[in-house]
């Protein structure tokens, strides 16, 4: 099994490689963060995995119907997968959400009561429970959306690596940072699987599972 | 109110489906074509040296932005520069580009200049790279509805293509290999 997988991740890293080579002037250097996922073939997972892991973020937001929620609370026991995103995204953030609503729709009732999908606004001031309620309920009602004052989610976001700015407003032109990548936390609150913008559907169901079983890269 | 939006979807797909039927053969886009692939519906035009193939818009989540994905290809000597874009429904139509703005996240701007297509190459817009923003659309686009896209090119000059709305999920990667 681990074999298989091994080869399989070796395939795909050279499939990709050949493919940022063909198509390097029509991919973004975002996309192409994502390449380095199946480079290591001696993990059993087909996210990244750190060797220095993120604890859960004890931070309290805003939930969806306008209640406080608290990751560390709310999230426990759960595989937690964590994005930073905003609603007027076009992109990357509606591409995340569809490959994980995709996911898990494909887990079974059993997998997928054991996870929970965190969207955090780095948006807040646009993104209100009302709006995060009617974005991320097209996805999956489950899903679990937060908002709150920017500055506590930015500092949640940066102790987990990820850098984003205030959303700043220049004659109309709305410029809002997302996160790059999905991270993992197991039902310990131990977060050191990251999922690149362009993990797929495939890769999100390969891991579950895993991190669900309690197996350790 | 969220109760009634699949029978809405429903409606206006069957509504779609026959409008699509009914007008191609009455439509002065003669080489635009809808059609479905494995992954679902596309369109696709082909205007002097410009191909545009793969054109889809997922269903949005948000009623005020969409994304327009297609492929440019270029077929011959010369190049062209995909200079901007219209939509009917009408939207803001801003080709961007999402970049990476330093620790483990990203931003999209404005492609300057417009969006080079090289001589006998082809460019591809799809998620996580490329895209043509619609920003606040004159009408909800749902799944089964057909957005006409009006393309200028600088030196092809316009090419209009129908794109169909595909569904919310459309644009989850589903393969390893973004863009496919």
């Amino acid at each position: 099994m681990i074999k298989t997988r091994t080869i399989l991740a070796g395939v795909l890293a050279i499939g990709l490689i050949g493919t940022v080579g063909a198509c390097g002037s029509s991919s973004s250097s975002s996309a192409s963060s994502g390449f380095v996922v199946d480079s290591a073939p001696s993990s059993l997972f087909d996210g990244d995995q750190l060797t220095q892991p993120f604890a859960k973020p004890n931070v309290t937001l805003t939930d969806t119907s306008g209640k406080q929620f608290n990751l560390v609370q709310g999230t426990k026991g759960k595989l937690t997968l964590v994005y930073f995103g905003y609603t007027h995204c076009p992109d990357v953030c509606p591409t995340t959400m569809a490959t994980l609503a995709a996911t898990m729709r494909t887990l079974t009732s059993a997998q997928a009561a054991q996870v929970d999908v965190v969207f955090i606004s780095s948006d807040p001031k646009r993104d209100t429970p009302a709006v995060l309620h009617a974005w991320l309920g097209q996805y999956d009602p489950k899903f679990i959306g937060l908002t709150g004052a920017f500055g506590t989610i930015q500092s949640a976001a940066s102790s987990l690596g990820i850098t984003i700015e205030p959303p700043t407003d220049t004659n109309g032109q709305y410029t809002v940072t997302h996160g790059a990548e999905v991270i993992a936390f197991d039902a310990e609150g131990k977060g050191d699987l990251v999922y690149t913008s362009g993990t797929s559907v495939p890769q999100f169901q390969h891991d579950i599972p895993l991190l669900l079983a309690g197996r350790d890269g | 109110m969220r109760f009634f939006l699949p029978v809405c979807a429903l409606a206006v797909l069957a509504t779609a489906t026959a409008c699509t039927s009914t007008s191609t053969a009455a439509s002065p886009i003669a080489t635009a074509t809808t059609s479905t692939t494995a992954t679902g519906p596309r369109g696709s035009v082909s205007v002097g040296d410009i191909k545009i193939s793969n054109a889809y818009i997922p269903q949005p989540a948000s009623p005020d932005v969409a994304a327009a994905y297609f492929t440019v290809t270029d077929v011959g000597a010369k190049g062209d520069v995909l200079l901007s874009a219209t939509s009917d429904p009408s939207s803001q139509a801003s080709l961007m580009q999402e970049s990476e703005t330093g620790a483990d996240a990203g931003t999209m701007a404005n492609i300057s200049g417009g969006l080079s297509i090289p001589a006998d190459g082809a460019v591809e817009l799809g998620p996580g790279g490329y895209h043509l923003m619609l920003t606040n659309p004159a009408a909800t686009l749902t799944a089964g509805e057909t957005v006409v896209l009006r393309l200028r090119f600088k030196t092809t000059g316009t090419v209009t293509l129908k794109v169909p709305v595909t569904s919310l999920l459309s644009d989850a990667q589903t393969s390893s290999m973004p863009g496919m």
